[in-house]
């Protein structure tokens, strides 16, 4: 069968998995797909089901707007949140509330099983009726909210949020709701910020972290033990003392947690055990130096963490002395994962492969569905080989080379540069549609983990302070490196583009060298006074960052602002930014493309409306394509 | 017992604005606007006045501007009819024309034109000249899929962005927008476009069969204000180019005097460089010989004296064969002058208070007059025909009293207080300080509602014209390199001067207020000095940094004002930036600003909101919606009640102690 080449619409035709979630009993595994959908410009998410004992796959649950599920423990029926009846004409938008399906794996439709008057972001199963809940709720009562029309207040920071849109005296906030009447009530208070939240073994109680926010975010959460049966709830460690990040237990006398040790911006969180009857806490596991992901507490007592270990997913089981027992590594990254009585599930992908979900069996993974399988036995997928070269600091850097499709040793190719966000994230080998895409145009797609990724420890992440410097370097000796070793790279041919912290180092990089022919720099950051006071993590992540602020340190703010260097650029640019951005807000990308035009380094900007950070992974397909297309044929103009 | 203005007291306001004599003189039509019932717009409609008097001529609140025709007859933009709307709905862009006879009858539909024309006004015969806002994207009538291309330019996915400035405070985004000239034919039928594609046309006359207008080309950068000044001849449709576009010389408007000279605004920035204001010359169109005009160097200044109690515009200017008429701001009154032919400076009118605009025609005049007691009234001939201040003769106003100081460099500065409603000389009283925008603009003592509405709340209201205001030429107005020092003294000392002559201002309970430049010296204020309780920076600018990359002048605006930039040096415009201070502000502050505004951008009110509570400091920012750099004095009536009322709780909360709901 003739291969197709991976085109932008090809969004349409694969999925994102997510949810895994394990039956009580072992036997099954239910997970999420998500897919663009033409029709409604949308995504359709619907939920499948791995019979553990057949060995197959089968669709469970078909709405289009299926997701969220778990299994009911008493009965193995699989819960879900589905929007599959539409809400009534007459509906308020303040009459918020998320739909629970039930649905048995071993037969029958979906019917609805309860409502919750809430936008519910996760939800824990207590007893048979009642369920710890995550929501976001109003802080104020309704009398004391504004009122007036026509514009919005703002007397707190953040006051917007990426993906959220305004949050002013909104708090992601703890609640119980009971099925048997209905009933839905907060366990925090107003203003507190709830962080992570888990059930005890014996489901007696939560332990959860977090901080009331007043006025400004602060770097600071406590540690709470919630008591289910007489409401009353226990601070166990100060906000003011800690900034608790996961809690969750070994078992019902230990709480396990993790905290930012706060000393800068990069450093992994350092593990604890809390002895709840002696009212006192312990590091644990000082050997580790990992940035978990998930976390799931197993029937063992083992806690089991994902992280990223290089480039490759890992599964670790964590015992109450914070070491690692047993590990299992997943061929490529892991997007979700549970473990039930020892088995282990994930959706993840491999080496130049799509996501699929996994178990692992006798310390291997296994592939137990065939999503992707149709998309990418179809396609000419480009196969990304892998790099590793020793910087001048000796330290090793990872990346990856995907050769043009089409590729005939002896001819020249252009290439792209592309650059990962973060810049605590990390680039693996798996398809990623974007870089194929223009594989297939007949570029050379070339991409690493610089120090300042994640995946190699904490001294490894150290950019804080640093940014623009070996994060650069360390980028632009891997260039060297694959112009080096594909002789059919052209390097006087060559683009770049990144997003987010990759967009303000393609922003950096076209101020400080001429190398590429053109850039593609997608919601990034230019000026590091705007990020800082204008962005939902400005005032407190990126000023750890800076390692100083704007008043003490404005020379190092604006000597780590690529807006500085602007007027040296000449790389002609095309900037993408969504205007409901509010991680890099659109000033960011406004005043570096102005700087660039006003100079006459030729320049455009596509500014996207009601879109958000997450344009390039979750925006409406249609905006997905325009963007891949306005920087593709960017570089068809100043590269081809 | 008089009532109180407040805030919703604008909703009973009507101002006055565009007197127009027909061509014989004998009527004069003005355009009269007023908040609509639910205060969500305005509705504005034409007058006739004449020796009988004043009365309204048009009923659908929808007629903003006026255009005499040969016939004695009034046209006006408008979207009346059912073919209107249809068009409206499918996004397409067009002027639909209505015309109304003063003599009797309802206006009927004139003519509709393919483009969005902004003004119009009659040229000669049956010609007409229109500007239009045209766009480089629009589809031609024959385009594939036009529909959805008129669909998507309306309500695009994203913008594509390929010009800098790319937006424009009150027009909204401008990228492949320009400013396009075409003269209509009525008779004929058709427009004839003057101005090539890529041509953005500022102003425009046309006289004795002669199109003049300054204007300038350009692809991908607006040229700022460089721009050439073109005469186009009707009959032959060729354009000459009298002045090419020249950073040497600004244009700003010209004119064919009787004598066949051209006369003309223009400035070279020979001693006040980039921001030196315009000075009056003619043109000898044949040899392009420019000649200052009069012995003496005149620059006329056409702005107006601030008030937020004023909506529509009208006549600034008009030559009348040699003689040129203008209104000129002296100090801080604006009057009627008029240059002969030889540069001789004549003061024709000096009203009271000021006049807003006017018209001329043989030997009759017209003016809007303004009054510190009322919303402006028309003059004709000598006769105040309407009497729109009725509307507060039942209100309590303060008369603003003068209490202007010598500064220490030996300026004058004019300066005034409003007194608190029910003034009792025994009681102390909080004060507000206003300080006004431009900076090159000025207070005076014309009517404004918003500080009538502070001094029926209980406060002295105490605003002046410091060291870089207008009205007082260039070298007053030269702070340029100097934000944040001069004119930061000026007000300081006349706060310390009200101080001392009002003992009744208590000390204690002062706060200050200002929008756009004026939040930028709010802004600036707190973080100098803590002697306000309560402060209301609104529009303002933060940090020159992200105003110059932002802001729809900031490339031009930077340079002019502080013979700087980012790149050239960043150090000096951080020194200058409010944002710098704002570690040391405590001042309880109130931000307001509008998220359509593209002269100061939100970026800037953001920035200091969020470095006071990032500080712990007391703030609040309110963001309007759909609102530009003009919400005080022409947003949507509820908004500017709502900003209003906004601002009257937090003084009331951080200056008198007490809980406003």
């Amino acid at each position: 069968m003739e291969k197709k080449t991976v085109q932008y619409e090809d969004i349409y035709e694969f999925s994102t998995l997510s949810g895994a979630k394990i039956s009580p009993d072992g036997r099954f595994v239910v997970f999420a797909d998500s897919r663009c959908d033409k029709d409604s410009n949308g995504y359709k998410s619907r939920l499948w089901l791995y019979d553990g004992e057949k060995q197959s796959v089968r669709l469970l649950a078909n709405s289009g707007s299926d997701r969220g599920a778990f299994f009911e423990r008493e009965t193995g029926a699989v819960i879900f949140t589905s929007r599959r009846t539409p809400p009534k004409k007459d509906a308020k938008p303040e009459d918020v509330k998320t739909q629970f399906y039930r649905i048995f794996p071993d037969g029958g439709e979906a019917e609805l099983y309860f409502e919750i008057p809430a936008m519910v972001t996760a939800l824990t199963q207590i007893t048979d009726t009642l369920y710890l809940v995550r929501a976001t709720q109003e802080a104020l009562p309704e009398d004391e909210r504004p009122k007036r029309k026509g514009y919005q207040v703002f007397d707190e920071i953040p006051f917007w949020l990426n993906g959220q849109g305004f949050s002013n005296k909104k708090r992601p906030a703890l609640c119980l709701f009971d099925r048997k009447d209905g009933s839905f009530k907060r366990i925090t208070t107003p203003l507190f910020e709830c962080g992570d939240a888990n059930l005890s073994p014996d489901r007696s109680k939560v332990v959860f972290s977090g901080s009331e926010l007043v006025g400004a975010k602060r770097r600071r959460g406590g540690l709470y033990l919630y008591d289910i049966a007489t409401d009353k709830t226990t601070e166990l460690i100060s906000p003011d003392s800690m900034w608790v990040g996961r809690a969750s237990f070994f078992d019902d006398g230990t709480i396990f947690f993790d905290s930012n040790p706060c000393k800068d911006s990069h450093s992994n969180s350092l593990m604890y055990r809390y002895i709840i009857s002696e009212n006192r806490y312990e590091r644990i596991g000082e050997e580790n130096d990992i940035a978990f992901a998930g976390m799931v507490r197993d029937s063992d007592g083992l806690i089991y963490a994902s992280y990223d270990n290089w480039s490759v997913g890992r599964i670790a089981a964590i015992d109450r002395d914070g070491h690692i027992v047993k590990s299992f590594d997943a061929p490529c990254s892991i997007q979700s994962f549970d473990v039930r009585d020892g088995k282990i599930a994930f959706t993840g992908d491999s080496p130049d492969g799509l996501q699929e979900l996994y178990t692992f069996e006798d310390g291997k993974a296994v592939c137990r569905s065939s999503i992707n399988v149709g998309y990418a036995e179809s396609h000419e997928i480009s196969h990304a080989e892998r790099l590793v070269f020793t910087n001048s600091d000796g330290v090793e850097i990872e990346g990856w080379v995907i050769r043009p499709i089409g590729y005939e040793k002896g001819k020249k190719y252009p290439g792209l540069l592309e650059i990962h966000g973060g810049p605590k994230v990390v680039y693996s080998a798996a398809y990623a549609h974007e870089m194929q895409a223009y594989a297939a145009m007949g570029y050379y797609v070339f991409f690493c983990n610089p120090r300042g990724s994640n995946g190699r420890g904490s001294d490894f992440a150290d950019i804080t302070g640093k940014l623009g410097g070996i994060d650069y370097n360390d980028i632009m000796e891997f260039t060297d490196e694959v112009i080096k070793r594909e002789p059919e790279l052209d390097a006087n041919r060559m683009g770049v583009l990144g997003g987010s912290y990759g967009g303000f180092m393609t922003n950096w990089i076209i101020g400080h060298t001429d190398r590429f022919k053109a850039a593609a720099s997608q919601r990034s950051i230019s000026n590091y006074f705007t990020k800082c006071l204008t962005t939902d993590i400005g005032h407190y992540h990126n000023l750890t960052q800076m390692e100083t602020d704007p008043w003490a340190g404005s020379d190092v703010f604006w000597d780590h602002s690529p807006l500085k260097y602007a007027n040296n650029a000449k790389t002609p640019t095309v900037f993408i930014h969504s205007d409901h951005d509010f991680r890099c807000w659109m000033s960011e990308g406004i005043q570096m493309y102005n700087a660039l035009k006003q100079n006459g380094v030729d320049a455009k900007i596509c500014l996207f409306k009601d879109e958000n950070h997450e344009l390039s992974r979750s925006g409406k397909p249609e905006n997905r394509i325009f963007r891949l297309k306005e920087m593709g044929d960017w570089f068809k103009t100043y590269l081809k | 017992m008089k009532k109180k203005i407040t805030a919703e007291t604008l909703c009973e306001l009507k101002f006055a604005s565009e007197p127009r004599f027909s061509p014989d003189g004998t009527k004069l039509a003005f355009v009269v606007a007023s908040a609509n019932e639910e205060r969500k717009g305005y509705k504005r409609d034409l007058w006739i006045a004449d020796d009988g008097g004043a009365r309204p001529l048009t009923t659908g609140g929808d007629a903003g501007s006026i255009c005499w025709t040969p016939e004695g007859k009034i046209l006006f933009p408008a979207r009346r009819s059912a073919e209107d709307k249809k068009k409206a709905d499918k996004k397409e862009r067009f002027t639909s024309f209505y015309e109304i006879d003063p003599c009797g009858g309802e206006a009927a539909h004139a003519f509709t034109l393919p483009y969005s024309a902004g003004g119009i006004t009659h040229i000669d015969g049956s010609l007409y000249l229109l500007t239009a806002k045209t766009d480089l994207n629009y589809p031609a009538d024959d385009a594939p899929d036009r529909e959805k291309t008129l669909e998507r330019l309306a309500n695009p996915p994203y913008r594509p962005i390929d010009e800098a400035p790319f937006w424009s405070n009150g027009v909204g985004f401008t990228y492949g927008t320009r400013s396009t000239l075409y003269i209509y034919d009525r008779a004929a039928g058709g427009s004839t476009r003057v101005t090539g594609e890529k041509f953005d046309a500022r102003s425009a006359f046309a006289q004795d069969g002669k199109l003049y207008y300054v204007g300038s080309e350009f692809d991908k950068v607006r040229p700022g204000m460089k721009a050439g000044l073109y005469a186009y001849d009707i009959a032959s449709g060729r354009t000459d180019t009298i002045l090419e576009p020249s950073d040497e010389l600004r244009v700003m408007w010209a004119r064919p005097r009787a004598c066949g000279d051209l006369i003309l605004a223009a400035s070279k920035g020979e001693k006040f460089g980039l921001s030196e204001s315009a000075m009056l010359y003619t043109l000898d169109p044949k040899s392009k010989k420019l000649t200052q005009l009069g012995a003496e160097e005149i620059h006329p200044c056409m702005n107006h004296v601030g008030s937020d109690a004023r909506l529509g515009g009208g006549l600034s200017m008009k030559l009348i064969g040699d003689d040129l008429y203008y209104i000129d701001l002296r100090g801080y009154k604006n009057t009627l002058v008029h240059v002969d032919k030889n540069g001789g400076m004549h003061e024709d009118i000096a009203p009271m208070c000021g006049i807003d605009a006017f018209d001329i025609c043989g030997d009759k005049l017209a003016y809007v007059e303004v009054f510190p007691d009322r919303t402006p009234e028309i003059v004709l001939n000598g006769k105040q025909v309407t009497d729109f201040g009725a509307a507060l003769a039942d209100y309590e106003v303060s008369l603003p009293e003068y209490i202007g100081f010598t500064n220490s460099n030996g300026d004058k500065i004019d300066g005034w207080m409003l007194r608190p409603a029910g003034y009792d000389a025994s009681k102390s009283y909080p004060a507000l300080l206003e300080i006004h925008g431009g900076p090159r603009t000025a207070f005076g003592e014309a009517f404004f509602h918003e500080m009538q509405m502070f001094a029926s709340d209980g406060y002295f209201v105490l605003f002046c014209n410091p060291r870089g205001s207008d009205g007082r030429g260039d070298a007053f107005a030269d702070i340029w390199h100097k934000y944040g020092t001069i004119d930061y003294d000026d007000l300081m000392a006349f706060v310390d001067h009200a101080l001392k002559v009002v003992p009744q201002i208590d000390k204690d309970k002062l706060g200050v207020l200002g929008g756009s430049y004026g939040g930028y010296m709010t802004n600036w204020i707190i973080g100098h000095t803590d002697r306000f309780k309560a402060a209301c920076s609104q529009r303002s600018i933060a940090s020159w940094v992200s105003f110059e990359f932002t802001s729809d002048i900031g490339h031009t605006f930077t340079r002019s004002q502080h013979r700087s930039s980012t790149h050239e040096d960043f150090d000096y415009l951080w020194d200058i930036s409010p944002l710098k201070y704002a570690n040391n502000a405590k001042t309880p502050t109130l931000f307001i600003h509008s998220d359509q505004d593209f002269r100061c951008w939100m970026v800037e009110g953001i920035q200091m909101f969020t470095a006071l509570k990032f500080h712990n400091v007391d703030a609040r920012l309110c963001l309007f919606e759909g609102e530009n750099h003009e919400l005080s004095r022409s947003g949507v009536p509820e908004n500017r009640i709502s900003r209003l009322l906004e601002m009257q709780e937090w003084f009331a909360k951080y200056i008198t102690g007490e809980e406003k709901k």
